[in-house]
Parts: C-alpha cells; structure tokens; sequence
C-alpha cells in the first residue's frame, strides 16, 4: 500500500496526462465512428440489399483480435496517434453501424407506411420519423461502443498510440519490479473510470434525447 | 393555401374553366393493377366515379383488392395501367408527396408516431406545410375538440397513452388536419372492441354531416359499409364489382347470388340501420314556445286533444325540444322531461325502433343536428316510411325464414 502511494506521487503526473489523452483518442475515434457509420448506414437504408452484408461483417469484424489489427497497421502507417485512431475507428463503427441498421429496420411497417402516406418525402420520414424511434437503438450501440474503445485504446500502446496503455505495458513489462503492481492497478482503475465515465455520459444523453412516449 | 392542397375543389375548378356541378371528386379510369408474379390481376379494369361529398364504401372478402384500390387513389401503389383522376387532375401530374398531403389517409392500424405527443401526431401534415406554429396550435385544438378528446387532458399525452379507441380518434384528427377535401379510410375501426367500434362509427358519421368530406371507406365488414356509406361497392371473385349502389338498394335488391351471400342473413336488420330518419317522413306534433303562460299552455293543450294527442312539446326560443306537457287530474298542465330524442342526420331506423320500444311514450321526439325540432317518429310511421321499400323488404323477410 505504502508502495503504491509512493508511486502515486511521482508517477501521478503521467497517470493524468495519460488519462487525458486517453479520453482524446477515444472521444475523436468516436465522433470519427458516429459519421463513417451514418454514411454506411445511409447507405444500406437506401440500398436495402447492402443491409445483411454490412450486418455480418459488422459482427464478423469485432471477432479479430486487436492487437493484429494493431500489427497491421504498422507497415501502413507507421506508429502513433494515427495507426491507433484508425483501429479504433474500425472498431468503434460496428456496434454503431449494427445498431443503426438493426433500429431503422425494426420500425412497424404501418407507421413508415402512414408517414409516407400523409405526405412525407423519404427524407423528411427517416429524419422525422425514422431516426428518432430508432434513437435508443443506436445511442445504445454507441455506449456499447464507446466502453469497447476504451478498452482497446489501451491496446494501441502496442503502436506507440497516447494513453494508458504506455503505463500499462510498462507495468506488464517489469512485473517483478517495485512498480509493475502499481503501475498496471492504477492505469487499469483509469481505464474503468473512464469507462464508468463515459457510460453515465450516454445514459445522460439517452435521459435527454429519447423521446418519453418510446421511452 | 399550399401548393398541396391545390386539390381543393374551388382551386381546381379554375384550372378547368368548365364548372359543372357535382363534379366527381374522384375518378378511376380503367384502372388495373397486377404484378409480375402474381398470375390474375388484383384489380381488372375498375372504373368508378365518387361525387364530391360522397362516402363511399369498399367492401368485399379478404383479398380482393380493396386496400390497393385505396393505395392507388394516394399513389401509395402504382397501378399497372388506366388513369386516376382528383378534381379533374391526374395524380400523376404533382409529386407523390404533394398528392398526399392533400388527401387524409387513416389505416388499420392507427400508425401514429409513438415519439410524438398527440399534439405533434395531428401537427405532422399543417408542419409538411410549413404553418405558422399559433395557426397549428388552434387547429390542433380545434381537431382534438371535434374527435372528442378534452385538448388539455390530450394534448401533450403520447400515443401509447390512449386506448385503441382513442389512438384511432387521434387518428382520424391527424388525416384531417390540413382540412383536405378527401379521406381515404382503410379498415379504421377493424381494431377496436365492437362497442368502441359501434360508438366510433356514430362520432364518425356525426363529423362527416358537419365536415362533408368525399370519403373512400375500405372495410371487409358489409354492415359496416352499409351503416356508414352513401354508396358501397362490392367487389366479387376475380377482382370484379359485383354490385355498386346506395346500402338501402344493395340490401333491397342484391344484384346476384354472390352479394346476397356476402350480406348473410338479418338483411332487414341491416336495411333499417342504413335508413337514416332523414330518409323518412316525420309526423308534426303540437308544439308550444317555452315563454308562453299557463293559459296559453291550457288552450294549447286543449287544441292537442281535440286533435287526439294528450300532450304538447315544450320548445325554446332556438326551437329546442325542453320537455312535454301534460293535463293533469285536476285541469292543471304538467311537465315531463323528454325521454327519447334522436338525431335526425344519424339515427338509424333500427337505433330508432329500438329508443322507441323502450320509450315511456311510444314515439321520440326527432331533431337536427342544431337540436332544433323536426317531427317526430313511432312505430306506425316506420312502418309507413318502410311501404316504398315494401316489396323488397317483404321478400328479404320470406327470404330470411
Ligand atoms: N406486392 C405484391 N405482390 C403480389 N401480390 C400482392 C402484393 N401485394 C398484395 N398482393 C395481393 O393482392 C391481393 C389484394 O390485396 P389487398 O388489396 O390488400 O386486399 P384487401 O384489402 O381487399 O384484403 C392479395 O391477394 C395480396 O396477396
Ligand atoms: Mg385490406
């Protein structure tokens, strides 16, 4: 106990920063995930037979290992921020991508069929209609999504990519040492706060957005 | 007006100089629909004209076409080939969607929007048109007003806070939102409980003596084409009419073995619920102003008994109905609350038999839709009203035993 406080004390600065950046890269993987997911899902929604192709690659694609994925990335694109972000992103898209699709198919055929026959265009009903009784669906595939990321974030270490990762891996590669316990517990407690964090945030924007009459 | 609702009678009539009256409001040219796979068309050259104002009902076994007879009215479905004309216009000529935000559609299955609030669900069409958000907000509760749902109890409730009946109330107030001239109906009461459904259809009909709309109803359920509708079509095997009339004929005089089988028994029964007591002969009945005195009323009455009836109707200064009097033991004028009254424009002759049995005073007094005095009706005169539809009615009877 008294060894982790002391690491604590020299080794709090890296643990925050490291937090930072680790919620950087998740956050901007996500926002970059959400509109790469949308196009497809566009897509699919108005190219109905793309929708069970994307639909099994989408469960399919979660199956790789990541760390594989990260090792692929190094002939590519080197090592870094951007390699990291790229796996991420692959990731990030599926439950999205799988949500989305899933909820707008999921919609009764007699509301489409009344939405069309009141007047609506077909983009007016997916935006007016469509997407918000879809709504839980696919926020729900973002939380799930979001804790995935934050998980694998940590991975990208193994590419040089920011976040808590780099402790992480210091700690796994001293195990022994005086800091390998403290290094590998607390950026594995930072991971699950974060995680924590991130899933109150959607359940936050889940209270807000979901319409109270689908609720 | 938007651009949508150029649909509207007056509207079109500018564009066709030729103003003829009763135009038809809808017109089904040779109208066919099949589809690639399927062998027999679904529908085979339907032509049918609906007048303006005109409720008319489809009706016919399952899968026989109605609903996509309905769906092409609101191009909904394409048809394979004739000519669907609206106010003298071919559908084709506006986009799909500015075609539907002029003509009400109300479905089987209500199809609100389960994330919208009442308000929001009866908005949809006045928002497609770009309203002024005050001008919406009164006709919201204006509508609510007129299905009969209390705007500030409704309002802001959701879909999945109201009963089957209700949800299709709101149904009906979406369709007619931005008040257009046409309401295409398919199987509206079909799920609701047959109470719900008998007092819905009531309401309903009740609305449309006041709206007049040009409505196409489509229902499997014949006594209910024959209770609402003006006119009902039958569609027989192999997607053709087999018989298109006015209920009291179709039930008068079923054009073959077919739609007799279709109407089943209790024929008479159905024929007396679609004669509306505007469609018969009233009797007069003394009647007195409710400001008038005591003697006034004593000669009135007086007058009434030379006549053979034993009391007078009291009325308002709006010729409302407000109560009977009667001479009482002593040479005095008593008062009697009314017991039945019934609605000129929506009482069926069979609605009326059965007020009349029950009824204190063997005949009811009858009013419009103002409440104002009309006559009023007895057995006897039923029977007399039913003598033109005699022979008819007769062999319904000796066909029915
Ligand atoms: N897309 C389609 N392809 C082939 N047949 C269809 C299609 N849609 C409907 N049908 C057939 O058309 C017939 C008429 O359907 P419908 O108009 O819904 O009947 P109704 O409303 O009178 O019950 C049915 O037999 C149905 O199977
Ligand atoms: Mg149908």
């Amino acid at each position: 106990m008294s060894g982790y406080l002391q690491y604590l004390r020299y080794g709090y600065h890296t643990l925050i920063s490291e937090s930072l950046s680790h919620i950087v890269i998740v956050v901007v993987a996500m926002l970059v995930a959400f509109i790469v997911a949308s196009l497809l899902g566009l897509l699919a929604y108005r190219r109905s037979w793309l929708a069970e192709p994307l639909l099994s690659i989408t469960s399919t694609a979660l199956t790789l290992p990541s760390l594989a994925l990260f090792g692929l990335m190094i002939p590519i694109f080197g090592l870094g921020f951007v390699p990291t972000l790229i796996v991420l992103v692959i990731y990030a898209v599926m439950p999205i991508l799988r949500n989305l699709i899933t909820g707008l198919n999921s919609i009764s055929p007699a509301i489409l069929e009344a939405a069309t026959g009141i007047g609506m265009t077909r983009t007016r009903r997916l935006f007016v209609v469509e997407v918000p009784l879809a709504w839980p669906i696919i926020v729900t595939g973002l939380r799930f999504s979001s804790m995935m990321v934050v998980g694998v974030a940590a991975v990208g270490a193994y590419v040089g990519g920011p976040g808590l990762g780099a402790t992480l891996f210091n700690g796994l590669a001293e195990v022994g040492s005086r800091s390998a316990v403290p290094e590998v517990l607390s950026a594995t407690i930072m991971i699950l706060l974060i995680a924590i964090a991130l899933d109150g945030l959607f359940w936050l924007i889940s209270r807000l957005t979901v319409s109270p009459g689908i609720r | 007006m938007q651009v949508a609702l150029d649909l509207s009678p007056q509207e079109a009539s500018q564009v066709d100089s030729g103003v003829k009256p009763r135009r038809s409001a809808i017109e089904l040219r040779d109208v066919s629909k099949h589809y690639k796979d399927a062998g027999a068309p679904i529908v085979d050259k339907l032509t049918l004209s609906i007048a303006e104002g005109e409720f008319v009902a489809l009706t016919g076994p399952s899968g026989c076409g109605k609903t996509t007879t309905l769906k092409m009215i609101n191009r909904l479905i394409e048809p394979s080939s004739g000519q669907i004309l609206i106010n003298g216009l071919d559908v084709d000529d506006l986009p799909s969607h500015r075609l539907r935000q002029g003509i009400g559609y109300v479905i089987q299955n209500v199809g609100l929007f389960p994330h919208m609030t009442i308000a929001e669900n009866v908005a949809a069409v006045p928002r497609l048109l770009g309203w002024k958000k005050d001008r919406t907000a009164n006709r919201i509760d204006e509508l609510l007003s007129m299905v009969g749902l209390e705007p500030s109890m409704y309002r802001d409730r959701y879909p999945r806070e109201l009963s089957g009946g209700q949800a299709q109330r709101v149904g009906v107030a979406r369709a007619l939102a931005a008040d257009p001239p046409i309401l295409l109906m398919d199987e509206p009461f079909a799920a609701v409980d047959p109470i719900t459904r008998t007092s819905l259809q009531d309401e309903f009909l009740r609305l449309q003596q006041s709206i007049r709309k040009t409505i196409v109803f489509v229902t499997h359920d014949m006594a209910e084409a024959m209770r609402l509708a003006d006119r009902v079509v039958i569609f027989g095997p192999q997607s053709k009419i087999a018989q298109v009339g006015a209920p009291t004929e179709v039930l008068s005089a079923p054009a073959d073995a077919f739609v007799s089988s279709m109407l089943g028994t209790g024929r008479l029964v159905q024929l007396l619920s679609c004669v509306k007591l505007r469609d018969v002969s009233l009797d007069p009945w003394p009647t007195i102003s409710e400001e008038m005195g005591q003697d006034e009323r004593l000669v009135a009455l007086a007058e009434a008994l030379g006549r053979g009836k034993d009391r007078v109707l009291v009325l308002d200064e709006a010729k409302r109905p407000r109560y009977w009097i009667y001479l009482d033991g002593n040479g005095e004028s008593m008062r009697f609350e009314l017991d039945c009254t019934l609605d000129l424009e929506v009482t069926s002759l069979r609605d009326a038999i059965t007020q009349i049995v029950y009824c204190p005073h063997d005949c009811a007094v009858v009013v419009d839709g103002d409440e104002s005095f009309q006559g009023v009706i007895d057995l006897k005169g039923i029977r007399r009203s039913l003598a033109p539809l005699a022979g008819s009615s007769a062999s319904i009877i000796g066909v029915d035993k």
